[in-house]
C-alpha cells in the first residue's frame, strides 16, 4: 500500500464516428489493487481496456502511468515506440480470446519465454527453466513445455496465457473476460489462480466482466459501465450489496447468486 | 474515554429503482458511542435495520445521513466520506466484520481462509497458518477439515470459519450479526467465551444478538433500535 | 558486342537512377529494406531478378563481373547471367574472385577474403525476417521501427527445445550495425561471420519482395544467439578431396552408382586456385577404401 496510484486515468474518451464508445471515464488505480470494470456487452467496458492497452488510440483524455523507476508519462500521447516499450515491459494484457494472445505456431515454452526475450533476456537455460516455473505456477504440467497451445484445452489456454503475462512480473496486468467461455468448474480454478497470482505479485489488474461473481471475487474495487459513461463506482462489496445507481441495481438483481 | 465506534445521527435509505423508485427509510437520527472494552448489543424487533447499523458502520452500506467514525491509527476516520482506499484500510487493519453468511471462495481451504487477514497484514504465510490453525482448533473444527475448501460444510461450520476468520486478526473495533445464529450449545458457548476474551483484550464490540441469554452473556451495555415507519 | 538494340545494362536510364536512389538509401540505413520499382526482368522471379537489377544499376563499362550459383562459376544460372551482362554491356566477366569488381551471389560468400572496391550483389528470395510469425507488412515495419524484436529469438528457442540446437543452417538471421534484424539471404551460416566487417560493400536484391538493403562496407553483422547456445558454424570430419583446405565450405558429390560421395570445396575457384598453386587433397582415398 503506498499513497501514490499507479495509474490515473483522467477524461478518457473514444468514438467511433457517431458512435460513441466511452466517455469522460476518470479512475485512480492503487498498486496491488484489482479494479473491476462490469456492465453489459456494449456498455464501453472493453474499448476502455483496448484504449488503456493500446490496442485502439483514444480520443480524448489522459492515462497517466508512473513508471517502475519513478516518473509519470500519459500513455494516450506519448509516442508509440516509448508506449510499446512500456506496455511490453510493465504491463501485461489477458485477452478473451487466447487466440489473440497466444503464438500457436510454437511451444508452451516459448509462449512463455517470449516476453523474458523480448525484454533482453538471451540466457536460453534461464529463459526455459523460468517458463517451466510459471508453468507449473499457473498449474500447466512442466512436462508439457514443449506442446504446443492448440493441444491445450480452454482452461489451460487461458493459464497460460496468464503466465505469459505475469512472466516479466508487470505492475499492471489488464483482462478482458478472463473467464469468458469457460466451463464454471475451470472457471473456478482460473479465478482462484488469478486470485492468488496478483496477490502474490502484487501486481494491479483491471479486470473487465460482465460476471458479477467474478467481480466479487477478485476486485477491490468496481466500476460500472452503461452506454459508454462510468454510471457508479466503489468498493466492490458496497456496489454489490447497496447498488445506487437504477442500472447497477437492475445488474445486482439480474444475477442468479453472487 | 474516546470512542472507537461514533455513529451521529444515522440515516439510511433504499431507494427501489427497480420499483418505481419507492424509499424505504429504515434509520433515522440513530446515535451511538462505543469505547475500547466496551460490548454494545442492538437490541430490536427483526427488520427495524440492525444490521444495517453494522453495515453502515462497515462502510458496506453508503452512508445517506449521519455520520460514522472509526479510531484507526489514532484517527477518528469518516466511514462515508473517506476515499475507497482509505476505507480498505480501515477495514485491513481496524473493523473485523463477521456478517450473516460466509462468502466462499472456490477452491480455496478452511485454513487460508482464516489465515488470510492475517496474511494481509503481512503476517508470515506459515506463522498465520498456525494462528489460524488453533483458531480452527479452538471452534471446534477438525483438522482434516482444515485443508477443504468451506463450500460443502454445514451451515453451523461455515458459520464458525466466518467467525475464526475474523476474530483470528485482534481487530480494534467487531462488528458482530448474529454471530451464534445455526451454531449448536457448545459451540455457541465457545464464540461468546471468544467474544468477551477480545472485549477484554481491548476490542470495541458492536453486536446484534436476538437471543437474550446470549445479549446477557456478552453485553456491557444493550441499545434499543426503535422501529421506522416505513414511509413511502 | 555489346547488343545495340538494348540500353547498357537492359535497364533503361530512368530506371537505373531510381535502382541506385534506393540503393544510396540502404547504404546509409545498413540492414534497412527500402522498396523499389521492381521491374520485369528477361528470367522468372526467383531465378535472381532482385540482384540481377542492382548489378544493372552500377555496373560500368570498367567493371570486371563475377557470377556464382551456390559457390560454382559454371552453373547453369551463373553462366546465364553472366552471359546476359556480356550482351547487355559487353564488359568483361571473370571466374576468378580477385580479379572482380562486382560479384553477383546465390547461396554463397567466395572463400577469398574480399578487398575494398569490390562489390557482393546477393540474390535474395524472401528479404522480411520477421514475415515467420507475422504475415501483415504494415506490422513487421512497425517492428523493425520500434526494434522489436524479441520474437526473433523464440525461433531460436525452439529449434534448440525441440532439436537441442539451432536448426537454421541457412539464413542465419542477423543483427546489423546494432539496428536492424536483417536476412543474409540462403547463404549457409558458415558464410554468415564472413559479412562482419567486410571490406567489401555488400548490396541485396529481392526482385519479387521489391526490396533492396545493403551492408557497407566494414560493418557490424552479428548472428542472433544465446548466451549459452554461442553461434556456431558448419564444420567437417575432413579436408576437401580435391585441394586439401581444411577452413572451407563443403559440397557434397555422388561419384558413382555404388553411392561413393566426394566430400569437394563449393567454392570452384578458390578450390582451382589452391590446386593450380600446387595444394592437393586426397583424391577421395577414404571413397577407395569403402569400395
Amino acid at each position: 500500500m503506498t499513497d501514490a496510484p499507479i495509474l490515473r486515468v483522467d477524461g478518457l474518451g473514444k468514438a467511433y464516428g457517431r458512435r460513441i464508445a466511452c466517455r469522460d471515464i476518470c479512475f485512480d488505480l492503487w498498486p496491488g489493487e484489482v479494479l473491476a470494470v462490469v456492465g453489459e456487452s456494449g456498455s464501453g467496458k472493453t474499448t476502455l481496456l483496448n484504449c488503456l492497452g493500446g490496442l485502439i488510440a483514444a480520443d480524448a483524455g489522459t492515462v497517466r502511468y508512473t513508471r517502475r523507476g519513478g516518473g509519470e508519462i500519459d500513455l494516450a500521447t506519448a509516442g508509440e515506440a516509448e508506449r510499446r516499450a512500456i506496455l511490453r515491459a510493465e504491463w501485461g494484457f489477458v485477452r478473451q480470446n487466447p487466440r489473440d494472445g497466444l503464438r500457436f505456431g510454437v511451444s508452451a515454452g516459448a509462449n512463455v519465454g517470449e516476453p523474458l526475450m523480448a525484454i533482453g533476456s538471451r540466457h536460453f537455460g534461464k529463459i526455459r527453466s523460468t517458463a517451466s516455473e510459471w508453468l507449473e505456477a499457473v498449474e500447466i504440467d512442466a512436462h508439457r513445455i514443449d506442446d504446443l497451445p492448440s493441444g491445450f484445452s480452454g482452461g489451460m489456454q487461458q493459464r497460460l496465457q496468464i503466465a505469459r503475462n505475469l512472466v516479466t512480473h508487470p505492475s499492471i496486468v489488464l483482462m478482458d473476460e478472463p473467464t469468458g467461455g469457460l466451463d464454471v468448474s475451470v472457471q473456478a480454478k482460473l479465478l482462484d489462480l488469478i486470485r492468488r497470482l496478483v496477490r502474490e505479485n502484487g501486481v494491479s489488474a483491471i479486470v473487465v466482466t460482465h460476471d458479477l461473481g467474478v467481480a466479487r471475487l477478485l476486485a477491490d474495487r468496481m466500476l460500472v459501465m452503461k452506454e459508454g459513461e462510468v454510471v457508479e463506482s466503489g468498493l466492490t462489496d458496497q456496489l454489490l450489496d447497496d447498488p445506487q445507481a437504477a442500472y447497477t441495481q437492475l445488474l445486482v438483481s439480474s444475477v442468479l447468486t453472487v | 474515554m474516546e470512542p472507537m465506534i461514533r455513529i451521529e445521527a444515522l440515516a439510511k435509505t433504499f431507494t427501489l429503482h427497480l420499483r418505481g423508485g419507492i424509499a424505504l427509510r429504515v434509520l433515522e437520527g440513530f446515535s451511538l458511542d462505543v469505547a475500547a472494552g466496551e460490548c454494545v448489543v442492538l437490541r430490536a424487533p427483526s427488520g427495524t435495520g440492525k444490521s444495517t447499523i453494522l453495515r453502515c458502520v462497515a462502510g458496506n452500506y453508503r452512508i445517506e445521513g449521519g455520520r460514522v467514525l472509526i479510531r484507526h491509527d489514532r484517527a477518528l476516520v469518516d466511514i462515508g466520506s473517506t476515499s475507497p482506499r482509505e476505507l480498505i484500510a480501515v477495514r485491513r487493519h481496524t473493523i473485523g466484520h463477521v456478517s450473516q453468511f460466509l462468502r466462499v471462495i472456490p477452491r480455496v481451504s478452511a485454513l487460508d481462509i482464516v489465515a488470510e487477514p492475517l496474511i494481509d497484514r503481512e503476517m508470515h504465510v506459515e506463522a498465520a497458518r498456525t494462528k489460524a490453525g488453533s483458531m480452527l482448533a479452538r471452534l471446534g473444527i477438525a483438522e482434516r477439515m482444515w485443508t477443504l475448501p468451506p463450500a460443502t460444510f454445514s451451515g453451523g461450520e461455515q458459520q464458525r470459519i466466518n467467525i475464526a476468520r475474523v476474530l483470528v486478526a485482534d481487530y480494534p473495533v467487531l462488528l458482530l450479526d448474529e454471530p451464534t445464529a445455526s451454531l449448536d450449545d457448545a459451540n455457541r458457548r465457545i464464540v461468546l467465551d471468544l467474544i468477551v476474551e477480545a472485549r477484554r483484550a481491548g476490542a470495541a464490540v458492536l453486536a446484534v444478538l436476538h437471543d437474550a441469554e446470549d445479549r446477557a452473556a456478552i453485553a456491557t451495555r444493550i441499545v434499543d433500535v426503535a422501529p421506522m415507519e416505513v414511509a413511502a | 558486342m555489346n547488343d545495340a538494340a538494348y540500353n547498357f545494362g537492359y535497364l533503361d536510364e530512368q530506371t537505373k537512377r531510381m535502382i541506385r536512389r534506393s540503393i544510396l538509401k540502404a547504404v546509409a540505413i545498413p540492414g534497412y529494406q527500402v522498396p523499389f520499382g521492381s521491374r520485369e526482368m528477361p528470367l522468372p522471379y526467383g531465378w535472381g531478378t532482385g540482384g540481377i537489377q542492382v548489378t544493372a544499376a552500377i555496373i560500368g563499362i570498367g567493371d570486371v563481373l563475377k557470377v556464382i550459383d551456390q559457390g560454382a562459376d559454371d552453373t547453369t544460372n551463373a553462366v546465364s547471367i553472366r552471359r546476359f551482362f556480356s550482351r547487355m554491356c559487353g564488359m568483361a566477366t571473370t571466374e576468378k574472385t580477385a580479379e572482380a569488381s562486382i560479384i553477383q551471389t546465390r547461396h554463397r560468400i567466395p572463400e577469398r577474403p574480399l578487398s575494398e572496391g569490390q562489390i557482393l550483389v546477393y540474390q535474395v528470395p524472401i528479404p522480411e525476417p520477421l514475415r515467420w510469425l507475422e504475415p501483415r507488412e504494415s506490422e513487421t515495419r512497425k517492428m523493425h521501427a520500434l526494434r522489436e524484436y524479441g520474437v526473433m529469438h523464440v525461433k531460436l528457442y525452439e529449434d534448440i527445445a525441440t532439436k537441442g540446437k539451432v536448426a537454421t543452417a541457412y539464413d542465419y538471421p542477423v543483427l546489423v550495425n546494432g539496428r536492424y534484424i536483417m536476412r543474409p539471404s540462403p547463404i549457409p551460416k558458415f558464410d554468415t561471420p564472413k559479412m562482419h566487417r567486410n571490406a567489401a560493400l555488400q548490396l541485396f536484391g529481392a526482385g519479387r519482395e521489391k526490396r533492396i538493403y545493403a551492408v557497407p562496407p566494414h560493418t557490424d553483422v552479428v548472428p542472433l544467439d544465446f548466451e549459452d547456445h554461442p553461434f556456431a558454424v558448419e564444420t567437417w570430419d575432413r579436408p576437401c578431396a580435391l585441394c586439401g583446405a581444411g577452413n572451407t565450405f563443403l559440397d557434397e558429390i555422388v561419384v558413382n552408382d555404388r553411392g561413393g560421395r566426394l566430400f569437394v570445396c563449393s567454392d570452384t575457384d578458390y578450390c582451382n586456385e589452391r590446386q593450380e598453386a600446387g595444394h592437393r587433397g586426397d583424391g577421395g582415398a577414404g571413397l577407395e577404401a569403402a569400395e
